[in-house]
């Protein structure tokens, strides 16, 4: 399907699910889910960012029905995802002191939650871009479809970001 | 051409690229891993909604949630095994950008560490291969053994980064000091740094992030530590690795030691006389807790607020 099929198609669904139509949602969903969780695993951790995948998908239907242009439907909820997560981490960090979020019987999932910490020190439009990209093991061009950027900006964000991780690995290596 | 792979996967791949992804990968989105969505820790009439779910019923069970659930929608948290753990959450130590993790088997080309001696994030440190004494009380020298065992990783996940982005204003000192709630079976249930990190972005949340990664001995009652971290810049161009040249902890020392040069630690009691597992006040000195310090009993459930 190509790009603009895809929007098109989305568009229909946004009005479908705008209607109060929740098969219609339904696919949205399962279109956007990895997008939802890696805009906010970018920020959170792997738990909160899968609690709140679900959470950020119930804001979005009840908000809906304002989103006044349906192609920009990837965009309105990757915005969701990020105010979500930020509003999360303001409110959280108040009175939660703890996180186990590194299984300690795992060392493979603990690797990967550490390069997870290093994308995430990295500028914001990078690490989303890199987040989508090699956690969600999307494409640059599905990227750019789901959160309403343009390819050349994901096409940026994604040389630049990979550029820094590199740079920031290896020297953490030596 | 390499970028190729990086934007849509095709082209030569990128062994670094095709390395993070297969290890990455381990995070990635899957729906039948999604905790069931509650209303007020209830779960939503009539729909044990997972994701993982057809789509028609995912999208009527959340058409559901938002209809019945208004602004009150929670989601429970997972705790360490996967279980369900209302009580656990994010920490100030997750928020973007504070975290810096350097793990070295990260990329390809020769530069993996598996099967490296040093511990890794999420191994247990040495101290913890012995499995404690589940009798006694938690001493000293092993909470020191832990900390010393993962140093190094402290040092090239939250000082190096922090290192890398000080601000010219920096301080030359920095002065930390980490509180470490330990429970019986040796995990950490709270760790919180105070004190100022400031021209070193992100260093206190990063050092409380490793903290809570400890796994200490067993204990009878666990315990509640303060650990201060100084790290100290001779010049302005960087801040002097606090572990650089420093000896690895003497077995048996005394919490008042510091041994491992800038870090040192002491573990609080509350007063009364040594516990049985508690070696004996002239066996070598200053073993196990120090005298008159309020001790806390640390309980394994997470405390809030």
């Amino acid at each position: 399907m190509s790009a603009t099929e895809s929007a098109s198609d989305d568009a229909a669904l946004v009005q479908a699910a705008s209607g109060g139509d929740p098969i219609a949602f339904g696919r949205l969903f399962e279109r956007y889910a990895k997008t939802v969780h890696g805009v906010l695993l970018s920020r959170l951790i792997k738990a909160d960012a899968d609690d709140l995948t679900q959470e950020v998908f119930l804001l979005a239907f009840r908000k809906i029905s304002s989103l006044t242009e349906p192609s920009a439907f990837g965009g309105w909820l990757c915005a969701i995802a990020r105010n979500r997560a930020t509003d999360f981490l303001r409110k959280d960090r108040q009175h939660v002191e703890l996180t186990r979020d590194i299984p300690s019987a795992d060392p493979r999932r603990a690797e990967a939650e550490e390069v997870l910490m290093v994308i995430r020190d990295l500028p914001e439009a990078y690490r989303e871009s890199l987040v989508l990209r090699l956690v969600e093991g999307m494409t640059g061009p599905e990227i750019a479809e789901r959160t309403g950027l343009s390819q050349g900006s994901v096409r940026v964000n994604l040389h630049r970001g990979m550029r820094l991780l590199r740079e920031r690995l290896g020297s953490d290596d030596e | 051409m390499t970028s190729d792979y990086l934007w849509d996967g095709t082209g030569a791949v990128d062994e670094d690229v095709r390395a993070l992804e297969e290890k990455l990968s381990t995070l990635r989105y899957r729906p039948s891993a999604r905790p069931l969505l509650r209303r007020q820790g209830l779960p939503l009439r009539g729909m044990a909604m997972g994701v993982a779910a057809l789509a028609a019923a995912a999208a009527a069970a959340l058409w559901l949630g938002v209809r019945t659930s208004g602004d009150g929608l929670v989601a429970e948290r997972r705790g360490p095994e996967g279980e369900h753990a209302p009580g656990v959450a994010a920490s100030e130590a997750q928020s973007p950008g504070t975290r810096s993790a350097p793990p070295a088997p990260l990329l390809p080309g020769g530069r993996s560490t598996a099967g490296s001696a040093r511990p890794q994030a999420g191994q247990l440190p040495d101290a913890t291969s012995a499995g404690g004494n589940p009798d006694a009380s938690l001493r000293s020298e092993d909470v020191q053994k832990v900390i010393a065992s993962r140093k190094h990783e402290l040092h090239r996940r939250c000082f190096a980064p922090a290192r890398a982005k000080s601000t010219t204003d920096a301080p030359d000192t920095v002065r930390l000091q980490t509180r470490l709630k330990i429970a019986k079976d040796g995990q950490v249930t709270s760790a919180v740094t105070s004190g100022s990190d400031r021209g070193y972005a992100g260093l206190g949340e990063c050092v409380s992030s490793w903290a809570r990664g400890l796994r200490f001995p067993r204990s009878k009652q666990g315990g509640t530590v303060h650990v201060p971290f100084v790290f100290h810049s001779s010049d302005k161009g960087g801040v002097i690795d606090p572990f650089k040249n420093a000896p690895a902890p003497p077995r048996g020392s005394a919490p008042a030691v510091n041994p491992w040069g800038g870090v040192k630690g002491d573990v609080s009691q509350e007063p009364g006389s040594p516990s049985p597992g508690d070696p004996p006040s002239g066996s070598g000195g200053r073993g196990g807790f120090a005298p008159g310090i309020k001790k806390k009993r640390c309980s394994s459930r997470t405390s809030r607020g």
